[in-house]
């Protein structure tokens, strides 16, 4: 059947084939069950860990292994409040942690856990110089070790920055994942919806008490809203019959949904001294009576930015090599998504297996003295 | 670790065969040609171009004064609605001599205070004994001080 045949203008759908596309569209509809199927069953996490530390709500994960770790100084990941931490182990092919682990380094997850509404008053003290603090006292005694390596990313990537600065000799290296330091590139569209003037986040911190997690969920899908709620179901319904893919989708579509409220003094002191006044790169954060200066980090940094970030622009991510003061830094800029930096099947390939070789360079091996590090 | 859901759907349950088999009798209406062809691609990338604009558009759109101002009124008018049913429930909480969400707010602050007061008395209180430490470690002839966890040897003299 030809184009004139379909009832549409022939320059619009000059050979549209419209049986083949009911064909195609009914082959597709046979494979609905077994893809449901898929999103019943799939599973996210790829690495076997184990919960090692508590406190309060936070859990620190352990993933295991049966090999003996290399290298003597651990690694710790630090995720952001918003979502889940286990994108950084999402599926077997798309998890930053399982390179660490196979490079064998003693490999933890700290894990935020979920405020409720007796969390609201938490603020930035309490999460860097209380949880992350003991987090980082925890994984030194478990080790043997005096400082620890520090992979943070995002928000989790600003916090690590800070604390870093407030305890510089607890860091060894520190990796930045899409960490937003500097506000005051305010071209993207979070910052202008962050603006002081339109977004009062005093008040909703005030009536809500915690920021709640539909409000943060539709903001980032309203970022990118063809591609969020129209464009990403007509791939899915292109790749209907391909289980790969719906595995990789449902588990993505786990995480993105798996949406937990932050704690409210915390979401409003980061939404203002940070985004909003930008205080951190301008030297002027303090940390409950601490004032955080980034020169105080010495330690060698990596910084990893994504060049298609539609959340943390390069802009924001790269100055903050240049506000430390360590002599070995680094940055690299990646030809991916904000997300797409942890679960791209691009970034698993190039970039991670090179930022294991980083760390790997810069960490002491088991049974050695450390090369270089006076104390 | 694992997250998600372990539930496992039955394989081959009569709503699965059933829907299989319907859209098996459908699509042999068609024309019997089987998986991708050229037009496909070409409608791909039509339908490519159209969200790519579609999103710029939209972009465009959400970048623009008047939807700005449009989403701070919008949300001011959401929290005013908000804040006033907090203070109704509030007052009907407390009209049936019950606790609202403000009491316990208050309790946590007290608590938090409390917590701060105390752990800086106790600091204070181990700055002050690592400085007595340092002078009784000072003193030439004294005894060394014992550690505060060294375990009790048997026989001690304590």
């Amino acid at each position: 059947m030809s184009g004139t045949a379909t009832g549409f203008p022939p320059w619009m759908f000059p050979n549209v084939d419209m049986q083949q596309l009911w064909s195609d569209w009914t082959r597709k509809m046979t494979h609905w069950p077994k893809a449901m199927e898929v999103a019943r069953r799939v599973r996210v996490g790829a690495t076997p860990a184990e919960t090692v530390f508590r406190l309060d709500k936070l859990r620190l994960l352990q993933y295991s292994t049966e090999i003996e770790p290399q290298f003597k100084t651990p690694l710790l990941f630090v995720f952001a409040l918003v979502n889940r931490p286990y994108i950084l182990d999402l599926r077997p092919g798309k998890s930053v942690v399982s390179h660490f682990v196979q490079r064998r380094f003693d490999t933890y997850n700290l894990d935020w856990g979920v405020p409720t509404d007796g969390d609201r008053f938490l603020d930035l003290e309490d999460y860097i110089e209380k949880y992350l603090n003991e987090v980082v006292d925890e994984v030194c005694r478990r080790s043997g070790c005096d400082s620890v390596n520090i992979l943070g990313y995002c928000m989790g990537g600003t916090m690590s920055a800070m604390y870093t600065a407030l305890h510089p000799d607890k860091v060894r290296n520190l990796i930045l994942l899409a960490a937003p330091t500097d506000w005051s590139n305010r071209e993207n569209l979070l910052a202008k919806w962050t603006d002081a003037g339109v977004f009062d986040v005093d008040r909703l911190i005030t009536v809500f008490g915690n920021a709640p997690p539909e409000l943060l969920q539709n903001s980032f899908l309203m970022l990118k809203p063809v591609s969020n709620l129209v464009e990403k179901y007509f791939t899915f319904y292109d790749h209907l019959e391909d289980e790969k893919f719906l595995e990789d989708f449902f588990a993505m579509e786990t995480w993105l949904n798996d949406n937990i409220p932050v704690a409210g003094e915390m979401f409003r002191q980061f939404v203002k001294h940070c985004m909003q006044e930008n205080e951190l790169i301008r030297g002027k954060l303090r940390v409950g009576n601490r004032a955080v200066n980034l020169r105080d980090i010495t330690c060698p940094v990596l910084n990893l930015a994504a060049a298609n970030d539609h959340l943390v622009p390069c802009g924001q991510s790269l100055p903050f090599n240049d506000a430390v003061g360590s002599t070995d830094r680094k940055s690299i800029t990646f030809p991916a998504g904000h997300i797409g930096m942890a679960v791209g099947s691009k970034a698993n390939r190039d970039l991670w297996p090179k930022v294991c070789d980083w760390l790997a360079e810069r960490s002491e091996p088991m049974g050695k003295p450390a090369p270089g590090r006076g104390k | 670790m694992s997250y998600g859901n372990n539930n496992s759907a039955a394989a081959g349950d009569p709503f699965s065969a059933f829907w299989t088999d319907l859209m098996s009798r459908m699509s042999g209406m068609g024309t019997g040609q089987q998986g991708p062809s050229a037009q496909d691609e070409m409608l791909r990338q039509m339908r490519q171009a159209f969200f790519d604009s579609w999103g710029m558009y939209c972009e465009d759109f959400m970048r623009s004064p008047a939807f700005l101002e449009t989403m701070k009124k919008t949300m001011d008018n959401a929290l005013v609605f908000r804040q006033q049913m907090n203070e109704f429930l509030t007052r009907s909480l407390h009209g049936a001599q019950a606790p609202a969400r403000s009491d316990t707010d208050s309790i946590l602050l007290v608590l938090r205070s409390l917590e701060d007061r105390v752990l800086s008395r106790v600091e204070e209180l181990g700055r002050r004994v690592d400085d007595l430490a340092g002078r009784v470690g000072r003193i030439p002839d004294g005894p060394p001080p014992a550690p505060a966890s060294a375990p009790r040897t048997k026989g001690g003299s304590r």
